[in-house]
């Protein structure tokens, strides 16, 4: 039925008008402030690695965009997950498997969320075997899921692109002790292949709403607050 | 308890269950002489064994390769018994040669009521004769009427379908004679005619294989590997059931989409990893504190936890936006201290007495991307064993008072605290001790 009102209707309305569905398209989406480092967005089947301080952030704004359309996520290693700051970075709770504490069989929980998950964000443990790490990427390329790594100091494989915080400043909790309101960053990417060029962005990471944006921020008035105003 | 009625007895089965000749052999991926080459040959050898049984008895048909049956009625008639037909079966497949190793395969041999008891006998069989030194299959028959004694002790897992037996461990089901207690009405009604054929099986009372029912080819579910390939394979399974689009309702226990089934597979073969309450989803719900306002929910069943309805009621002495991204679930000891060493503490007033200028975060768990501030060469250790680092700014206290109407009353205050390294924490003061319960990583 849907096939023939498509030859009736407006050809570009029927494409908007088509279920959000992310599990065919060669690409998961990503939140636009992000599009400058992955063009199009997150390609499926590669490993990626996110380092630097400002690193859960940024592995939650990465997934943000696939959960929030009705793909399902994973989150494997780490115990202490900040939910609201998930949320506020628009990760779909709903859509997030959290597997906290993962023992010593994590590889095959890994290779598990993989096949069920199009996007899967690891703590690895502090010693990873190169052929683990080659396994699991090699899983993640056939399942067409993508492999989001936390930290690089342990994974002993090159990913395909790497995310690095750098620069990062926290606004507030200056000489006025104004709460914490947003954090600048730059993001280098760089990696293997199609991503070798680096390139870099400024963030913020999150910004006062919590959410990533890179727009400048709106006029800030953190310097005009009294203590004891962060109270909501 | 009401005596389960048997209209008339079932038709016997026999069924020879050879796992060398099983075509999803874990072994045949390990031949290092190519896979189709041993896949051939595995074929070409249960053709073999499929021509030795039928020259005892015609009837037989391929289950599926690697396992053959036969109604056995007739022919036990012929051969003066169950067990002497079943020795014959035996005699006869002892010519048949494994590929792999030259000599003759060992086959499980089951005869019992009903398909699905006979194939479950016929495992049964092959793993008794593995356990033994050295290995020697026994035919196993169970006597007429005996099959919901078989099926009693197996677990529901057996159903195949994680979203079934999922749910009905999730109601305390765990076996087949679990099943088979519960009204037979009541089952048809709530869980439909697939688990309502499962019941009637194990009770004895239904000759075919039940809906979903595929026979595993590993007899060995004990050991790490045996549970990760028991859980890959029922994840095959269920994408080739979905896949067909059957008798199978992918989406029937509450699933919107593929997605879900999907995740629920990859969710139910990490709960066999770990145990049940390996999976979780987050919420965010009404509290103060980071700690209080997000929490895991065991994902035991089927499907995902259903999602509360947001909240949005202001809570007084919460911590305004942007909230931090690493919460762990117990807040760890810390130590905020001013330049000589003295803890710095929050007067009745809410107000800090002394500026912090140093901060430990000893219990820091390694769980944290980095080890938070020491592994980064910027904090400098005094002492021994504890790492300090250097305060650069702090925000609050913000004090909460909560639960005053109550003897659980807590009166604690909230502080962010900056270092000179970069990184910003949340730490909460109790009755002078504080404690790490955040950081804006």
């Amino acid at each position: 039925m849907f096939c023939m009102l498509v030859g009736v209707i407006d050809p570009s309305l029927a494409a908007r008008a088509r279920p959000t569905s992310t599990s065919d398209s060669q690409m998961l989406p990503v939140v636009e402030p992000l599009r400058t480092l992955l063009p199009g967005g997150l390609p499926r089947g590669i490993t990626i690695s996110v380092e630097g301080s400002g690193a859960t952030t940024l592995a939650f704004g990465l997934i943000a965009a696939t959960t929030s359309q009705g793909s399902w996520c994973a989150i494997a290693g780490l115990d202490a997950i900040g939910f609201c700051a998930a949320a506020e970075l628009g990760v779909d709770l709903g859509r997030l498997a959290v597997v906290a504490n993962q023992g010593d069989s994590w590889d095959s929980v890994v290779a598990a969320l993989l096949d069920g998950a199009d996007a899967v964000v690891l703590l690895p443990p502090a010693h990873v075997r190169p052929a683990t790490a080659r396994r699991l990427a090699a899983r993640a390329r056939a399942r067409r899921s993508v492999l989001v790594v936390l930290g690089d100091s342990t994974w002993p494989e090159g990913p395909e692109i790497r995310l690095v915080v750098q620069e990062a400043s926290w606004h507030g909790c200056g000489s006025d002790h104004s709460p914490l309101r947003a954090r600048r960053a730059k993001v280098v990417r760089s990696g293997r292949r199609g991503a070798a060029q680096p390139v870099a962005t400024e963030l913020w990471l999150p910004s006062p709403t919590g959410k990533i944006t890179s727009s400048e921020l709106p006029s800030d008035g953190s310097h005009a607050r009294k203590d004891g105003e962060g109270v909501e | 308890m009401k005596a389960i009625e048997v209209p008339r007895p079932l038709e016997r089965v026999l069924v020879v269950w050879c796992q060398q000749l099983c075509l999803d052999d874990p072994r045949g991926r390990h031949d290092g002489r190519g896979r189709h080459d041993g896949r051939g040959r595995r074929e070409r050898s249960f053709a073999h064994l499929v021509d030795a049984v039928g020259c005892l008895c015609p009837a037989t048909r391929v289950i599926t390769p690697g396992i053959c049956a036969f109604p056995s009625r007739a022919a036990a008639r012929y051969f003066g018994g169950e067990h002497e037909l079943a020795r014959n079966i035996q005699e006869a497949i002892r010519s048949v040669e494994d590929p792999e190793t030259g000599h003759s395969v060992t086959a499980g041999i089951g005869v019992a009521d009903g398909m699905l008891a006979a194939m479950l006998a016929a495992r049964l069989a092959l793993a008794v004769g593995e356990e033994r030194s050295p290995a020697a299959e026994e035919p196993l028959v169970v006597p007429p009427g005996g099959t919901p004694e078989l099926l009693a002790g197996w677990p529901v897992e057996e159903m195949g379908d994680p979203e079934v037996w999922g749910l009905l461990r999730q109601l305390g089901i765990r076996t087949l004679g679990d099943l088979a207690a519960l009204p037979e009405e009541q089952v048809r009604a709530r869980f439909g005619a697939g688990v309502s054929a499962w019941q009637a099986a194990a009770r004895g009372l239904r000759f075919d294989l039940p809906p979903g029912y595929l026979p595993t080819p590993g007899t060995s579910r004990t050991g790490r590997a045996g549970r990760e390939r028991a859980g890959r394979e029922r994840a095959g399974q269920e994408q080739a059931g979905a896949g067909s689009g059957g008798a199978r309702q992918p989406d029937f226990w509450g699933g919107e989409d593929g997605s879900t089934a999907r995740m629920a597979q990859a969710a139910a073969a990490v709960r066999e990893l770990l145990g049940p309450d390996a999976v979780s989803v987050g919420r965010t719900s009404g509290g103060r504190s980071p700690g209080e306002r997000g929490h895991l929910v065991p994902w035991t069943g089927p499907i995902p936890p259903p999602m509360p309805a947001p909240e949005t009621l202001p809570w007084p002495g919460s911590i305004m936006k942007p909230s931090p991204a690493l919460v762990p679930e117990h807040p760890m000891p810390a130590e905020l201290c001013t330049g000589d060493g003295r803890q710095v503490g929050v007067s009745a007033r809410g107000l800090l007495d002394a500026a912090p200028e140093l901060l430990s975060l000893r219990g820091v768990p390694r769980s944290l991307p980095r080890d938070a501030g020491s592994t980064r060469g910027r904090g400098s250790t005094w002492g021994t064993g504890s790492t300090w680092e250097k305060v650069a700014g702090w925000a609050g206290p913000w004090p909460a008072d909560e639960r005053w109407w109550s003897p659980a009353r807590r009166r604690r205050a909230r502080l962010q605290v900056l270092t000179a390294g970069g990184d910003a924490y949340l730490l909460s003061v109790e009755r002078g001790r504080w404690t790490w319960e955040a950081t804006y990583d």
